[in-house]
């Protein structure tokens, strides 16, 4: 359930965290290297998936690749600084639904969630 | 003008060296008699040098005060003592100070003291500058330079699993190379960033169990290549005093490399252990694999040195550099020995105390 976000920078990670909870999202995991992204997504089974590209052990291209091997239907949304068309072409080849660009502008970080995921649902308001 | 505060809590002492500094061209901001005193001073007019004597009149001595004052504002601090024995002359060394100046001293060595003091503690700066400004180049460069990569590793997979059907088996096989040859570069990036992380990671030495570690480290390897016959022997007891993650980074280079060099080595065996040599503790790391001419044993702590070609055995040769720059740190000597085909063997000591 809720969203999991992947992402090795601490600034990023919690920026994104308290976005996402602040418009009432339920952020249900929060992974710092791909491999524990890949970890916490089979334990959590979490509705949405933010994921960052660059990462010291593995890229979120196959963490993405890992992931949807397992589960077709997962949602991915990627975030990175990286925004050039040949890497947001990738990532939607490789089956990612979104594609957010770093620095986060919280309309457009929250248009992308919307749209993969939906509206935060009343019970995650708490 | 160069702005000096004194503490000192005998005032006529205090005062004659107030004089002094004055007829030298220097600003005396304060004489203050006690350690509490100064680290409020300090903190408020942010003085370029602070001369602190050692015994003073308040409930801190002068080494704790300027242990508080480099901690918080990054003053230089030159300690002033008229007696300096053993256990002093170790704690304020704790303390990191600028000079130290055993009373009655003379003029001119108070000058050149201040002005040695100023001269470091405004190459420390720049040194911290560079650094972080070298943390921020490394880690755009590792951006920009990996983004592409997975460009190129990503297409090829997707030119691999969804078109294979169109391309001749030989097309397949270049795409093959294309994704090593992307990949090897990653790993190179990587190694290359740690290295330049090991050379400038603050150390924070511990007790450790390098006995405990190297056998975790070879039940991990062993668990990740099950097919491999490796058999171990590890000394018990081996302790040295060493920051935990460096150490760790370091032992994995050393044990992971005869774990890879043994690989076409029948009844492979990996010792670590270590040797008195007179007084000092002599650690090894020993295998029977490919080993290396006897004659090259120097060159293989330089970056990107590889005495063996990248097909036979993979690498990219930044291991046993970031293993020597790790030992080095720490105020330790690592050396080499081998022969072709006999095995290699890695000596490395430690100081019982801390390095930097």
């Amino acid at each position: 359930m809720g969203i999991l976000i992947v992402d090795d920078t601490d600034f990023d990670r919690n920026l994104l965290r308290s976005i996402l909870l602040s418009e009432g999202y339920e952020v249900s995991g929060l992974a710092t290297c791909g491999e524990e992204g890949v970890r916490q997504y089979h334990a959590l089974k979490p509705n949405l998936v933010m994921l960052d590209l660059i990462m010291p052990d593995i890229n979120g291209i196959e963490v993405l690749r890992r992931i949807r091997a397992d589960d077709p239907d997962a949602k991915v949304i990627m975030c990175t600084s990286v925004g050039e068309e040949s890497m947001v072409d990738l990532a939607r080849r490789m089956g990612a639904r979104g594609y957010v660009v770093k620095p986060y502008i919280a309309d457009n970080l929250l248009g992308a969630v919307k749209r993969v995921y939906g509206p935060p649902s009343k019970t995650e308001i708490s | 003008m160069t702005q000096v505060l004194v503490v000192e809590d005998e005032a006529i002492v205090a005062e004659s060296i107030a004089s002094k500094l004055r007829r030298y061209g220097y600003e005396v901001i304060d004489t203050l008699p006690t350690g509490e005193e100064a680290i409020e001073m300090a903190g408020k007019t942010r003085p370029d040098v602070i001369l602190m004597d050692i015994h003073l009149a308040g409930k801190i001595d002068g080494i704790q005060a300027a242990d508080r004052i480099s901690g918080q504002f990054h003053i230089p601090v030159i300690f002033l003592t008229a007696y300096a024995d053993e256990q002093t002359i170790a704690r304020a060394k704790e303390a990191g100070p600028f000079g130290y100046l055993v009373k009655p001293f003379r003029e001119r060595d108070l000058y050149v003291t201040i002005e040695m003091a100023r001269e470091r503690s405004k190459l420390e700066a720049e040194l911290e500058a560079a650094n972080r400004e070298l943390d921020s180049f490394s880690y755009s460069v590792s951006h920009d330079l990996r983004a592409p990569l997975i460009a190129i590793d990503g297409f090829s997979q997707i030119l691999q699993e969804t078109y294979a059907g169109y391309l001749p088996p030989d097309g397949v096989e270049c795409l093959s190379r294309i994704r090593d040859a992307a990949n090897q570069m990653d790993h190179l990036i990587e190694d290359f960033l740690r290295l330049s992380r090991v050379t400038r990671a603050p150390i924070i030495i511990e007790k450790l169990d390098i006995s405990h570690i190297a056998r975790e480290i070879l039940g991990q390897l062993a668990t990740s290549e099950p097919d491999r016959k490796v058999s171990w022997k590890v000394e018990d007891g081996l302790i040295i005093n060493g920051d935990p993650g460096l150490c760790e980074i370091a032992l994995k280079n050393l044990i992971g490399n005869a774990w890879k060099y043994t690989n076409k080595t029948d009844g492979a065996l990996i010792q670590v252990g270590s040797i008195m040599q007179g007084q000092t503790k002599i650690f090894f790391v020993k295998d029977n694999g490919a080993g290396f001419p006897s004659d090259k044993a120097n060159l293989i702590f330089i970056p990107l040195q590889r005495l063996h070609s990248h097909n036979e055995f993979p690498g990219n040769g930044i291991g046993l550099a970031t293993v020597q720059r790790i030992v080095n740190r720490h105020g330790g000597r690592i050396w080499a020995e081998g022969e072709v085909g006999e095995g290699a063997t890695f000596y490395f000591t430690f100081p019982e105390g801390s390095g930097q």
